[in-house]
C-alpha cells in the first residue's frame, strides 16, 4: 500500500518537477535508505552486544575430580600407590616441601606438601605431611612438625573437563576479588583512559599511529580495554577494515549501555592468557590456579605483574618456554605501575627483583581416562542437560580412582602386549561395599575415546552366570547345601528351537555325582543345568535380576551356562550384590555435583538394598573361594600370595569368542572381559586370557583378603564327600564345609557317627542339634 | 494402618531416635557407655554388659563420627550421611556406622534405606547387644512406616528377645 502510494507520488512529480529537483529528491530517499540501514545494523549490533553481555557471557566446562584421597595411619596404600596419586595430582617432586603440591622422599616414606581444597563438605587447608609404609599400609602419619593428625584428605585429582565444542576453560572472578593493584596496573599498560573514554579512545589512536608509523611496523595498538573485549567476544578476528568499524561500533554501543566496572569485570574473565593442551586458560581467575597454583586474591605484586604482562601474548611471552622475555615485560609493567603512581617505585624494585614465582610444572603429561568420563556422563545425564554440564561450570566429584586405574590400565598393556591388536579388552574394578566404580577400562587403548567396552559390549557371560544358580539353589536351605550331591551324567534338554541338546562339560567327562560344592568351583556344566532345571528357570532368572542385571525374555536351560548376554559393568553389578553379601548398592561413578563456586546442587548417597539372605550369599561366596583355591580360578595364585583368600570365577564361551573373570576380595571387585568386537574367536579360554589381567591388576591393587568369618546362622560341618552324609573330623573323606545352623544332612557315615558319640561326653557336637530336631 | 496410628509411631520414635543417635556418636571408639545407655533403657532391662561387644574405631573414624554428628544435631542430613559413607569407606565392617547411617536415612523419610542399612548393620554384630536391640527396634518403625505391616511384626518378634523394653 505504502509502497504504490510513494511511487504514484514520486510518478507524479515527475511530470511536473524540473529534472534536477528530482535528482536531489532521489538523494534524499538514497540518504534516508542509508540511514534506515545504518540504524537497523546498529540496532542489530546492539542487540547482539545486549543478548551476549546480559545473557549467559560464558560457557564454563564441567570439571570432573577423581575421589580425593584420604590418608589415616592403618589404610591399606602401599608407597607406589601414593606416588601414583600424587603423580595423578601432579603434585611435583622436589628437594623440599614448602609449597603446596610438591613431595619428596623421605628415607623409606614420603614427605608432601597438600594443596588447599574447599571440598563438598568443608574445606581442607594445606597441610605438610609425614608418612611412612609398612605391609602394604601407610603406618605412620604425622604433621612434619611432629603432630598427629587422624585422618587428612588430600585435593581431587582434575581428571577431566566436559566441554561443549570449543576448548575453553575459565574460572569466574567478581571484579571485588582482584586485587586493586592488578586492576589498576591492567589499566596502565592496556588502556591509560579507560575510565574516561567513551569505548573508542582517539588520542590512544593517534599515538599508536605516530609510534607504529616512526617504526614502520605495527608495534602498538590503539585498541582501548572495551575493544579488545568487543573483540575477543564477538567478532571473528580476521584484520578487515569492516571488522575494525564494528569493533568501534560495539565498543560505543558497549559504553552506553553498561558501566566501566561490568565491563572490567567481563574483561577479566574473558581475555585469553594461556594454552594448556588442548584446553584454552581464560581470565585471570584461572590463569591464577594455572601458573601459580593458587587464587587471585593471593597474589602477589610481581604475579600480578605477570599475568598483565601476559594480556599482549600469551604465548610470546610464555613464561615457561620465554622465562627471560617473560621476566622482561614484567619488569616493563612494574615500572609503567611505579611510573603512574600505581605502587611505590621501592615497591616495584623489590617485585623486580623477585623470581616468576610460577608453581611447578606438572610432571608428564595429564592423562585422559575417556571410559570413566563417559560413564560419568551418562550418569550425570539422567539428572542434567548436557548443555549445563558443558557451559555451568559445574564441579563433579566422581569415584575414580587413580592408582587403581593405573593399576588395571598397566595389567591389561601387559597381558595383550604379544596379542593380535584386535583381542580387546573390558575391566571394571568396583568397591565392594559402596559399590564405587574406582577404574574403568574400554578396550585395550585406555587413551582412545571410542566404542566403550565397559559398557556398551553386550557379550554372553559363559560360566559367571554360574553362582546365580547355585544362590537359586542354597538360598533354599531345606533342600541344598554344599555337600549335596549333583548328578553328572550324561543328559538331554531342548534347546530354543525344539531340538535336543546334549549339553557336556568342558573337559567332556562325565563324573557320576559331583558334590554342589565343586560342581561350581569347578564350573561343571552338566550339574548346573540339572540344578537350574531341578530350582526352575523362572527362579533362577528372578535370581539374576535381584542380583542386580536384566535377563532374556524367555529362558532356555542354555542360560544356566551363560548364553545371556550382559555388559562388563552388569557383570560387576551381580557380583558387587554377591561379595557385599547380599546387599545390593546401585554402581555409582558420581559422588557429588555442586556450582562453581561450591554450592552443593546434587548429591548421590550410598544406597543399599539387601535382596538376598546374606548367609546363601556366603555359600555362594565360599564355593567361589573354593574355586580360586583348587577349582579353575586356581591360576591367581600365579599373581597374588598365596595366603590372599579370594573369591573369583572364570567364564569362556562358545569357541573361546569371550574369556571372562570376576573376583574379589573384602574390599575390592574386578571384571575382566576379552575378546574381539567381531565376534571371532580369541584361543583364550576364561583362566588363560581374563583371569591373569586380573591377577596382575589385584596384585598391584592389593586388596583386602575375603573375610570367610561365618555369618551367625553359619556353622562349620564335616561332610563326607562321597555320599553327602554328615561326618566328622579325622573321618576319611571327610571335608569341612558351611552349613546353616540345623540344616545339615540327617544322615551319617558310621565314621562320623562314632567320632560324634565319642565327643558326646566331652564337649556339645553339633549333631546332637541334629538328633534332636 | 491408620494415618493417627502412623503419626503416633513417627512422634514417639523421632524422640527415640535423637537419642540413638547422639549415643551412637557420643563416646569415641565405642558404642555408647553405661551412662548414655541408661538414658532410654531402664537400668533393669539393660542386656548383660559381658555381652557388649567392643567396638574399637580408629581415630579418622572418631573424627568423622562426631563430625556427622554434629551436622546431624544441626538437621543436615546430608551433610551427616556424607560423613558417615567417608568414615565406612575407611571402616566398612563398623555397625556403628552403619547404625547411624541407618537413623540418618530414617530421618530423612528413607524406610527402606533405613531397613537395610540397619540389618547392615546387624550383620557385623555378634552375641546380643543393645546395639542390636536397637537395629531392631530401627527395622520395625521403618517397615510400620514404609507399609510392611508383616515385615514390622517379624521385626518386633526378634525385638521382643531383648526384654520388655522393645521400644514400643
Amino acid at each position: 500500500m505504502t509502497k504504490s502510494r510513494s511511487r504514484r507520488r514520486s510518478g507524479k512529480s515527475r511530470t511536473v518537477s524540473a529534472p534536477r529537483r528530482g535528482w536531489w529528491r532521489w538523494m534524499l530517499l538514497l540518504g534516508l535508505l542509508l540511514l534506515a540501514v545504518m540504524g537497523a545494523y546498529a540496532a542489530w549490533l546492539d542487540h547482539t552486544v545486549r543478548s551476549q553481555f546480559e545473557g549467559k557471557r560464558w560457557s564454563v566446562p564441567a570439571t570432573v575430580y577423581a575421589r580425593a584421597l584420604e590418608l589415616h595411619q592403618g589404610q591399606r596404600l602401599t608407597r607406589r600407590q601414593l606416588e601414583l596419586e600424587l603423580e595423578a595430582l601432579g603434585y611435583s617432586q622436589g628437594a623440599d616441601t614448602r609449597q603446596p603440591g610438591t613431595w619428596r622422599a623421605s628415607g623409606s616414606g614420603i614427605e608432601l606438601s597438600s594443596r588447599p581444597f574447599t571440598h563438598w563438605d568443608g574445606h581442607e587447608p594445606s597441610q605438610r605431611l609425614h608418612l611412612t609404609f609398612a605391609d602394604g599400609r601407610i603406618n605412620m602419619l604425622r604433621r612434619l612438625d611432629g603432630s598427629a593428625v587422624s585422618l587428612a584428605r588430600l585435593d581431587p585429582a582434575v581428571i577431566g573437563h566436559i566441554y561443549p565444542g570449543h576448548r575453553e576453560d575459565r574460572l569466574l572472578v567478581r571484579l571485588e576479588d582482584v586485587p586493586p593493584t592488578l586492576i589498576a596496573g591492567l589499566v596502565v599498560v592496556e588502556d591509560r583512559a579507560f575510565f574516561q573514554h567513551a569505548g573508542i579512545s582517539p588520542s590512544a589512536i593517534a599515538r599508536a599511529a605516530a609510534a607504529n608509523l616512526r617504526a614502520g611496523r605495527v608495534v602498538q595498538g590503539g585498541s582501548t580495554i572495551t575493544q579488545q573485549l568487543v573483540k575477543n567476544f564477538y567478532l571473528s578476528s580476521d584484520r578487515t577494515f569492516w571488522r575494525k568499524g564494528n569493533e568501534a561500533i560495539m565498543a560505543l554501543l558497549l559504553e552506553a549501555r553498561y558501566d566501566k566496572e561490568d565491563i572490567l569485570e567481563t574483561y577479566l574473565n574473558e581475555v585469553y592468557l594461556a594454552q594448556d593442551g588442548d584446553r584454552a586458560i581464560h581470565g585471570f581467575g584461572l590463569a591464577s590456579q594455572h601458573f601459580f597454583g593458587t587464587e587471585l586474591a593471593r597474589l602477589s605484586l610481581e604475579q600480578q605483574a605477570l599475568l598483565i604482562a601476559l594480556v599482549r601474548g600469551p604465548s610470546f611471552y610464555h613464561p615457561r618456554r620465554h622465562e627471560q622475555r617473560a621476566l622482561a615485560r614484567r619488569n616493563l609493567v612494574l615500572d609503567l605501575m611505579s611510573e603512574q603512581g600505581v605502587i611505590s617505585r621501592d615497591a616495584a624494585r623489590v617485585a623486580s627483583s623477585r623470581p616468576l614465582g610460577l608453581r611447578p610444572a606438572r610432571t608428564g603429561p595429564r592423562a585422559s581416562y575417556p571410559a570413566f568420563m563417559d560413564l560419568v556422563q551418562r550418569h550425570l545425564l539422567r539428572d542434567y542437560q548436557r548443555e549445563d554440564l558443558q557451559t555451568e561450570g559445574l564441579r563433579i566429584f566422581t569415584t575414580f580412582a587413580p592408582s587403581v586405574q593405573h593399576a588395571t590400565e598397566a595389567a591389561i598393556q601387559e597381558r595383550l602386549r604379544d596379542q593380535p591388536v584386535d583381542v580387546e579388552a573390558a575391566a571394571v574394578i568396583v568397591d565392594v561395599d559402596s559399590g564405587e566404580v574406582m577404574a574403568l577400562v574400554g578396550g585395550r587403548n585406555p587413551r582412545y575415546a571410542g566404542f566403550n567396552r565397559a559398557l556398551d559390549a553386550r557379550r554372553p557371560v559363559g560360566s559367571l552366570i554360574k553362582p546365580a544358580v547355585y544362590l537359586a539353589a542354597l538360598d533354599q536351605p531345606a533342600r541344598y547345601g554344599l555337600g549335596s550331591l549333583l548328578e553328572d551324567v550324561p543328559l538331554t534338554v531342548t534347546d530354543e528351537r525344539g531340538r535336543p541338546w546334549e549339553p557336556r562339560n568342558f573337559d567332556r567327562t562325565f563324573r557320576g555325582q559331583v558334590s554342589l560344592v565343586d560342581a561350581l568351583a569347578y564350573s561343571y556344566n552338566i550339574p548346573t543345568i540339572r540344578l537350574g532345571q531341578e530350582i526352575g528357570l523362572s527362579t533362577v532368572g528372578r535370581t539374576v535380576e535381584r542380583l542386580g542385571a536384566p535377563t532374556p525374555r524367555t529362558l532356555y536351560p542354555s542360560y544356566l551356562i551363560g548364553t545371556g548376554e550382559l555388559t562388563p559393568l552388569q557383570v560387576a553389578q551381580v557380583y558387587q550384590t554377591l561379595a557385599s553379601g547380599g546387599y545390593r548398592s546401585p554402581l555409582r561413578a558420581v559422588r557429588e555435583v555442586t556450582g562453581q563456586d561450591g554450592t552443593p546442587l546434587s548429591r548421590y548417597s550410598l544406597a543399599v538394598d539387601r535382596v538376598f539372605d546374606p548367609a546363601s550369599v556366603q555359600l555362594v561366596n565360599l564355593a567361589l573361594v573354593e574355586a580360586t583355591r583348587r577349582g579353575t580360578g586356581r591360576d591367581i595364585y600365579r599373581y597374588l600370595p598365596s595366603g590372599l583368600t579370594m573369591a573369583g570365577k572364570t567364564g569362556t564361551t562358545d569357541e573361546t569368542r569371550d574369556s571372562w573373570f570376576a573376583g574379589f576380595g573384602a574390599d575390592r571387585l574386578g571384571v575382566v572381559w576379552l575378546g574381539r568386537d567381531d565376534n571371532a574367536p580369541t584361543g583364550f579360554t576364561g583362566s588363560s586370557g581374563a583371569l591373569p589381567i586380573w591377577g596382575v591388576a589385584m596384585a598391584a591393587i592389593e586388596p583386602a583378603p575375603y573375610a570367610d568369618v561365618l555369618a551367625p546362622e553359619l556353622e562349620w560341618v564335616w561332610i563326607d564327600g562321597e555320599s553327602g552324609a554328615r561326618s566328622a573330623e579325622g573321618c576319611e573323606g571327610a571335608r569341612r564345609l558351611a552349613y546353616r545352623v540345623d540344616a545339615a544332612p540327617e544322615e551319617w557315615t558310621a565314621c562320623g557317627q562314632r567320632v560324634a558319640q565319642r565327643e558326646e561326653g566331652g564337649g556339645l557336637g553339633g549333631w546332637i542339634r541334629g538328633l534332636w530336631r | 494402618m491408620s494415618a493417627r496410628r502412623n503419626e503416633w509411631i513417627r512422634g514417639a520414635l523421632s524422640l527415640a531416635l535423637a537419642v540413638l543417635l547422639v549415643a551412637g556418636c557420643a563416646a569415641p571408639g565405642t558404642y555408647g557407655d553405661p551412662t548414655e545407655r541408661g538414658r532410654d533403657v531402664p537400668a533393669t532391662q539393660q542386656p548383660d554388659k559381658a555381652a557388649e561387644p567392643e567396638l574399637s574405631a580408629p581415630p579418622a573414624v572418631v573424627a568423622l563420627l562426631e563430625q556427622a554428628e554434629e551436622a546431624s544435631a544441626a538437621g543436615e542430613h546430608d551433610r551427616a550421611a556424607a560423613l558417615l559413607e567417608r568414615a565406612l569407606r575407611i571402616d566398612p565392617r563398623n555397625a556403628v556406622l552403619w547404625h547411624n547411617l541407618a537413623v540418618v536415612r530414617y530421618r530423612q523419610g528413607e524406610y527402606a534405606q533405613a531397613d537395610s542399612m540397619a540389618q547392615r548393620s546387624l550383620q557385623h554384630l555378634s552375641g546380643r547387644s543393645d546395639l542390636q536391640k536397637r537395629n531392631w527396634q530401627l527395622i520395625a518403625v521403618s517397615r510400620e512406616l514404609a507399609g510392611d505391616t508383616a515385615g514390622a511384626a517379624q521385626a518386633r518378634e526378634r525385638l521382643s528377645t531383648f526384654g520388655a523394653a522393645s521400644g514400643q
